[in-house]
């Protein structure tokens, strides 16, 4: 990869002239390395670098004549991220050095293939933004194609998305390129006046996705941390939230969910034991089954919690579900995502010693699971049994004589008390 | 109230008046009419700032138009143009927050007007592109503080809080406001060369940023939610007062105001009284008692053991964790590394506490009064007092 890069980059510094003015290229070099390593999350899962913006604002600035080798030279400088030295992982700057290259110069060359010749003059504006999306396309698949070839290589267990269903990536990317050749026709016509205006609305964009990134963190983290109040209350169901979230994500992906029910199954999957925070507590913290009554009781404190949740917007269908999983868990009906938030609560439930029974052995839990698929859906209990067995876990206890074993501790242990 | 509001509507129906007679009196009318229409459709697709606020698109309207017209267009169309972008966000997003956008708009560009004519009579000859740029930048910049000064100082929630924290407040939308006059000094700047490509120039990034702020402020509002839900959650429960999350935090964000805390610290200030009592629900679920004067240092422990969870929240939990502690021991001064953001939090749940348990607030204030010596800085309860005097609370 690093050699093809390596010949590109010879091959380019012969048929191109030295990029003018230096100063140009300075600062554009400088700006694509920042925006390089510096994706910003656009919408949910959507990371996208503007150095594309640059990389075609540079061609059309520069001309036909030194612009891929303007920008093939900065994707090269662009390889060393500071990470990378801190950690001394050699082996990735240089198959990014390849890749970066390449699909640049790749991009970048059919850019200024589809330019006009001679000077550019304000007619020319169509035809040149024009331009910049077949380019982005073409720079965009093959940067796809060489990531994908490395994660093959480096990373086999990774899965990788096929660039068919990138749709909004590409869209992206496609407004990103048209964007930067605008800029780099706006420099020709307008002078380098424009540099600081466009730089500046784009960077305070940049800098409110970032913090949008880090808020949606921070609102994650937050929900998280009390969650982890929750457990706290109950030893014996610390780090049932998280495998919960597990087995629901793994389940969704499996039942081939759309991104947003997925968004919705992890945070209702993170969410649906909060509301034992307002719970009387002799309830969460019973030492033994809860009867009927009691179980309503706890259901109802949960659901005052829940409503508080669900005067927020963007919660509010996220509550919808978790309505949804405490009539399933009653025996009722449900949407899918609430089938499979239940079936994984039921499985960790089961597959974990309480403070009034022991685990199960995996096989008795997916046995009692598919004797419930009338509530849960077959397929569900299907998806939830196949993802685990095909990933080889195993939850519960080993097997019958060590349940037994543990179910003995637990019923000495109540008794005790 | 009702008086602003005939003033309100009084220099509203002045200023269009008086800047459609000067356009027509100058010859101006096209042009006036335009930068008027510009004018009003900016106050229907507002930027979002990360408090929330909806800033209309005037300064990059005022930006572009003074780099590209004279000066009696621009300042017809917006005399004309902002009491149309009033009357249009308010039937758009209610009167209610649309209330303090005319007077902020008019200073803004006022100032900016001010700034902008200074400059070009004391530098004459700088008509070129850098120098228009140049002249932006203070332009810009006296757009805001004028803007924010006569919002902080007209809005209704004047009542409510102290102007000098409002202004601060309002100042942390800076980059709303970078964005706007560079999105319009780069149509102004363009337009002759590009014609009207030059509006997509501007557009684009200006759209880039505009998705990125509208989302931030949806995520912020959404963790606000988040934190305020969660704050309830002890008295869902039954383990608090009704209502005790919320009213600590509107008063203690109101003396944190006082105090002259950050805008960044007075929101820290507010989390930590909306989650003061969380801890509640560990201590009532491990059989301890949950009230009284014993458990109140468990409680902020607890608390803030369980709001550290979150590493965004840790410093709210400092708060909350040094909330419980007086402000200074017997035979000792005052301690240096108890934080005012904690004394505000710790002042304004115990004035809560006192009147929620019946106690008339005169008697409530006179409560922390005695306690002054040593558990409430004395400092920090005549900021309460201020608070609760400018919201004309009976009997102080």
């Amino acid at each position: 990869m690093a050699a093809a890069g390596a010949v590109v980059l010879s091959v380019l510094a012969l048929v191109q002239s030295v990029p003018r003015p230096l100063w140009l290229w300075g600062f554009l070099a400088a700006a694509y390395v920042v925006l390089e390593y510096s994706a910003v999350e656009v919408s949910d899962r959507l990371l996208v670098s503007s150095s594309v913006m640059v990389a075609f604002g540079a061609v059309v600035a520069m001309g036909r004549d030194s612009g891929v080798l303007t920008v093939a030279v900065m994707a090269a400088l662009a390889v060393l991220h500071p990470s990378y030295l801190r950690v001394r992982r050699w082996q990735l700057p240089v198959a990014n050095f390849g890749q970066l290259v390449v699909s640049t110069a790749v991009g970048a060359g059919l850019l200024a293939l589809l330019l006009p010749g001679g000077p550019l003059t304000g007619g020319h504006i169509p035809r040149v933004l024009a331009a910049a999306v077949p380019a982005a396309l073409l720079h965009d698949w093959v940067n796809f194609r060489l990531v994908a070839f490395m994660t093959r290589r480096f990373y086999p267990e990774r899965e990788l998305q096929p660039w068919s269903r990138m749709i909004s990536q590409h869209v992206a990317m496609a407004l990103l390129a048209v964007l930067g050749a605008l800029c780099g026709m706006a420099y020709l016509l307008a002078g380098p006046v424009v540099l600081p205006l466009v730089g500046l609305t784009f960077v305070a964009g940049h800098a409110g996705f970032a913090s949008y990134a880090r808020l949606r963190r921070a609102h994650l983290d937050t929900v998280q941390g009390f969650v982890k109040a929750v457990e706290a209350l109950d030893p014996y169901t610390r780090g049932h939230t998280d495998r919960v979230v597990y087995f629901a994500a793994a389940t969704g992906q499996r039942l081939d969910m759309t991104p947003e029910q997925m968004e919705r199954l992890r945070w209702a999957a993170l969410l649906h034991d909060v509301g034992k925070l307002a719970a009387p507590p002799e309830l969460v913290h019973s030492t033994g089954p809860l009867d009927e009554g009691e179980q309503a009781v706890l259901v109802r404190h949960m659901r005052l919690v829940e409503d508080l949740l669900a005067g927020i917007k963007v919660l509010a269908p996220v509550v919808e579900i978790l309505d949804e999983y405490h009539r399933v868990g009653a025996g009722g009906e449900g949407r899918l995502e609430a089938r499979v938030l239940a079936a994984a609560d039921a499985f960790d439930a089961m597959t974990s010693t309480r403070s009034y029974r022991a685990a199960v052995t995996q096989l008795q839990a997916f046995a009692r699971l598919r004797e419930r698929s009338a509530a849960l859906g077959t397929e569900v209990v299907e998806a939830l049994i196949g993802t685990i067995t095909d990933r080889g876990e195993v939850y519960g206890s080993p097997d019958a004589v060590s349940a037994a074993e543990v179910e003995r501790l637990v019923k000495e242990r109540v008794v005790r008390a | 109230m009702r008086s602003h509001h005939l003033l309100r509507w009084g220099l509203a129906a002045a200023g269009a008046a008086g800047g459609l007679g000067v356009a027509l009196a100058e010859g101006e009318l096209l042009p006036t009419l335009a930068v008027a229409t510009a004018f009003g459709l900016g106050h229907l697709v507002p930027v979002r700032t990360e408090t929330g606020r909806r800033q209309p698109l005037s300064p990059a309207v005022a930006a572009a138009a003074a780099l590209s017209l004279s000066l009696w267009p621009v300042l017809c169309g917006a005399a004309l143009g902002l009491p149309l972008g009033w009357v249009l966000a308010g039937l758009r997003f209610g009167q209610q927050e649309s209330a303090d956008v005319l007077p902020g708009e008019a200073a803004g560009l006022a100032a900016f007007t001010a700034v902008m004519t200074g400059l070009g009579a004391l530098l004459p000859g700088a008509d070129g592109a850098w120098a228009q740029l140049t002249m932006l930048v203070p332009a810009g910049g006296a757009w805001h503080l004028a803007s924010s000064g006569a919002r902080a100082g007209w809005t209704e929630m004047r009542r409510r809080f102290g102007a000098g924290f409002l202004w601060r407040t309002a100042l942390t939308d800076w980059p709303a406001y970078v964005v706007l006059i560079s999105a319009g000094a780069l149509y102004g700047l363009t337009r002759e060369s590009m014609g009207w490509w030059a509006v997509l120039l501007a557009a684009l990034p200006y759209l880039f940023s505009h998705l990125a702020f509208s989302r931030l402020a949806t995520t912020a509002a959404t963790y606000e939610q988040t934190i305020r839900a969660l704050g309830r959650v002890p008295e869902a429960g039954g383990f608090g007062l009704p209502g005790h999350a919320e009213r600590s935090a509107d008063l203690a964000v109101a003396i944190g105001g006082e105090l002259g805390l950050s805008a960044t610290e007075i929101r820290r200030v507010e989390h930590a009284a909306l989650l003061a009592d969380i801890g509640r629900v560990v201590l009532v679920g491990s059989a301890r008692p949950a009230g009284g004067e014993g458990v109140v240092g468990d409680v902020a422990e607890w608390s803030a053991a369980i709001v550290a969870e979150a590493p965004a929240l840790r410093p709210v939990a400092a708060i909350v964790g040094q909330s419980c502690r007086p402000y200074r021991r017997p035979g000792e001064e005052r301690d240096p590394a108890l934080t005012p953001s904690a004394q505000a939090v710790k002042v304004a749940a115990a004035y809560d506490n006192a009147v929620g348990s019946g106690a008339a607030p005169v008697d409530a204030l006179e409560m922390l009064h005695r306690g002054a010596a040593y558990d409430f800085d004395p400092e920090v309860v005549a900021a309460l007092r201020r608070v609760l005097l400018r919201r004309g609370c009976p009997g102080l």
